[in-house]
């Protein structure tokens, strides 16, 4: 049994009363404990989709996902927040910090969301910073950042609950090639010290060589998962 | 720290000049609330004073229901008056008639009064605005309220009825209902502040007697001033278990009038106080749910990341609750700056010059307004945005 199962994922947009778009179209997946992947396609293949169904950001109209054995979608939206914070980090293309905490705060909640002291939940929090390299940047705004460095803060908060799975969707989309390498460089780092499951969205051909397995979808469906 | 209060916070010190915004709303409407309570209860507590001071007292006896006039007011009178609980107790006989003068006429309200007694149990022979009180044992003599004479710089009452050209002094013809026609000195010229005793013309009652061929013991009313320590209850039932032949009535309670006045006063309250809670609720649930709306991506990041929806609309909850507290606070200095004023500069209306009045209850009542106000509008309007989908809300599209 794969730590990650897909079975049969359906996804369809409703546009106008009687319009609607299918994304997904039946998609069946595993992915292995500690594997890093990357889920590639052109634009409207529904990779993006299916990252955010496999990370309780979505639901499917059709389909299971199954993580270690737990049939997520099936779970009730406050079992999926719980699961949310406690086992799936994220990572998204535009950072998606909240403007009005500094970099440490936007750590912060989550650890106190997590039943944390403040203190055990700022401690974890410089420290998932420091592991991104921002330990001298902690008490900064995220608007006083580069777009590199708030993507690292976006990774920090993703490590903050220790998960066993971080999605990322497209996160060196808005990332000059320096910094896309060591963002790459960083997640590669993750995935082999905390044996951490990546699940990785891009359209970067260069990164395909960077993870274990390239997934490729179109017009909704899995084609390649070699 | 709890989470909520946390971003709360936060969300409070980021959005500063919109919590100006809301605080300073909250404080109108805080004051609204508290304001017109107290205008009202200062309304009613000069018209329950001024009723009590000129035209009741604190207890009336009137004539049985199938009766025009009480019998035995002596022997009524010498009973009430032995009652320990009982400051004083005098007689009144009302009647109608023209008042002239050179142009026309008026018809004034005309109370025969025991002159001596009267001053024990209303406040006549202090409202003398012109000339003197009625002179003892003197009957040729009358004082007129200033509704029907016009006030001292010659304006019309506060009615807007033409007023009578008559001065202290001078004689004025005035013709009885039973028409007997007769002219009498004014002494004086009362303003009681009040618009109903000032349409009162006030006469011996001896002499009223006599116009109408009454004995003695014929008057319309008695008026009781009780002692201070007893209660108007307590000497109601005193003064009905004493065998009088006529009712005793606590008439602030019992006469129409009176409540009439009072009633339209609770029901404008109990308006304003609906509008005033309705309009709070609303001004906070848009002011929320602009401010939520306009973070709606913050709350889909909170919610993608694990924080539940429960923490986020507790945080707003807070935050409501912060507007409302500081709303209070700033509402409350403003509340009784006004009521300060006031009080040192009172307002004249018909009834008299009142102040506002206001109890500590009434003003935790239109706090706990606010505060609920607030918080059901932060709830709801939190609880809208925040149900919506995070990745539509994410990439924009809601």
């Amino acid at each position: 049994m794969a730590f990650i199962e897909v079975k049969n994922i359906r996804k369809s947009y409703q546009f106008g009363k009687n319009n609607s778009v299918e994304i997904l179209k039946g998609v069946n997946l595993d992915i292995e404990y500690g594997e890093f992947v990357a889920l590639v396609g052109s634009s409207g293949s529904g990779k993006s989709t299916l990252l955010y169904i496999m990370g309780l950001l979505d639901q499917a109209n059709e389909g299971k996902v199954i993580i270690h054995g737990h049939s997520m979608l099936e779970m009730t939206s406050t079992e999926q927040t719980n699961a949310r914070l406690k086992y799936l980090g994220y990572v998204f293309q535009d950072f998606n910090l909240i403007p009005e905490l500094t970099i440490t705060e936007n750590l912060e909640i989550i650890g106190i969301a997590d039943s944390m002291s403040v203190e055990e939940s700022r401690s974890r929090a410089h420290e998932c910073l420091r592991e991104v390299g921002l330990g001298d940047q902690l008490s900064k705004l995220p608007s006083e950042l580069s777009g590199g460095q708030q993507q690292r803060v976006s990774i920090a908060r993703s490590i903050m609950n220790k998960p066993l799975i971080l999605f990322a969707d497209e996160p060196t989309a808005n990332l000059d090639s320096k910094n896309s390498q060591e963002i790459m460089s960083l997640f590669r780092s993750l995935n082999k010290k905390f044996n951490m499951t990546i699940v990785m969205v891009t359209h970067e051909d260069d990164f395909k060589k960077q993870v274990d397995r390239v997934i490729e979808m179109k017009d909704g469906v899995v084609i390649d998962s070699q | 720290m709890n989470l909520s209060f946390f971003l709360a916070i936060k969300n409070l010190k980021s959005s500063i000049k919109l919590f100006f915004l809301v605080v300073s709303i909250l404080s109108f409407s805080f004051i609204n609330l508290s304001f017109f309570n107290s205008l009202n209860n200062g309304i009613e507590d000069v018209t329950n004073t001024k009723l009590i001071d000129y035209a009741f007292a604190d207890l009336t006896i009137i004539p049985k229901e199938e009766e025009t006039f009480i019998y035995e007011t002596e022997e009524i009178l010498k009973k009430v008056r032995s009652l320990g609980s009982v400051y004083a107790a005098s007689p009144r006989l009302s009647a109608t008639g023209s008042l002239f003068d050179d142009k026309g006429s008026f018809i004034p309200v005309i109370k025969g009064i025991d002159i001596n007694e009267e001053r024990y149990i209303s406040k006549f022979h202090s409202s003398i605005e012109r000339g003197s009180y009625l002179g003892r044992n003197v009957r040729d003599e009358v004082i007129l309220g200033d509704e029907l004479v016009g006030n001292l710089d010659g304006a019309k009452g506060t009615t807007g009825f033409e007023p009578l050209d008559l001065r202290v002094g001078q004689r004025a013809k005035l013709i009885f209902d039973n028409g007997v026609e007769k002219s009498y000195t004014v002494s004086g010229i009362m303003d009681t502040l009040f618009w109903i005793p000032d349409f009162y013309l006030l006469i011996s009652i001896d002499e009223l007697r006599e116009v109408y061929g009454f004995n003695e013991d014929i008057s319309s009313e008695i008026l009781i001033k009780i002692n201070e320590g007893y209660t108007k209850e307590d000497v109601k039932v005193q003064v009905a278990n004493l065998g009088i032949n006529a009712k005793v009535i606590d008439s602030l309670e019992e006469l129409s009038l009176a409540e009439t006045i009072l009633e339209s006063q609770k029901i404008t309250t109990l308006l304003a106080n609906v509008i005033g809670i309705f309009s709070t609720f609303i001004v906070i649930f848009i002011i929320i749910y602009i401010n939520v709306n306009n973070k709606k991506k913050q709350l889909s990041i909170l919610k993608a990341v694990g924080i539940s929806e429960k923490t986020i609309i507790k945080s707003y909850v807070i935050l409501s609750l912060l507007y409302a507290i500081a709303g209070i606070i700033i509402g409350f200095i403003g509340f009784a700056m006004l009521t300060l004023y006031l009080e040192l500069n009172p307002i004249k209306l018909p009834m008299g010059f009142f102040y506002p009045q206001y109890t500590i209850l009434e003003l935790l009542t239109s706090s706990l307004i606010i505060i609920v106000s607030s918080l059901f509008g932060g709830f709801f309007a939190s609880h809208k945005t925040v149900k919506k989908n995070i990745v539509s809300v994410l990439r924009g599209v809601d």
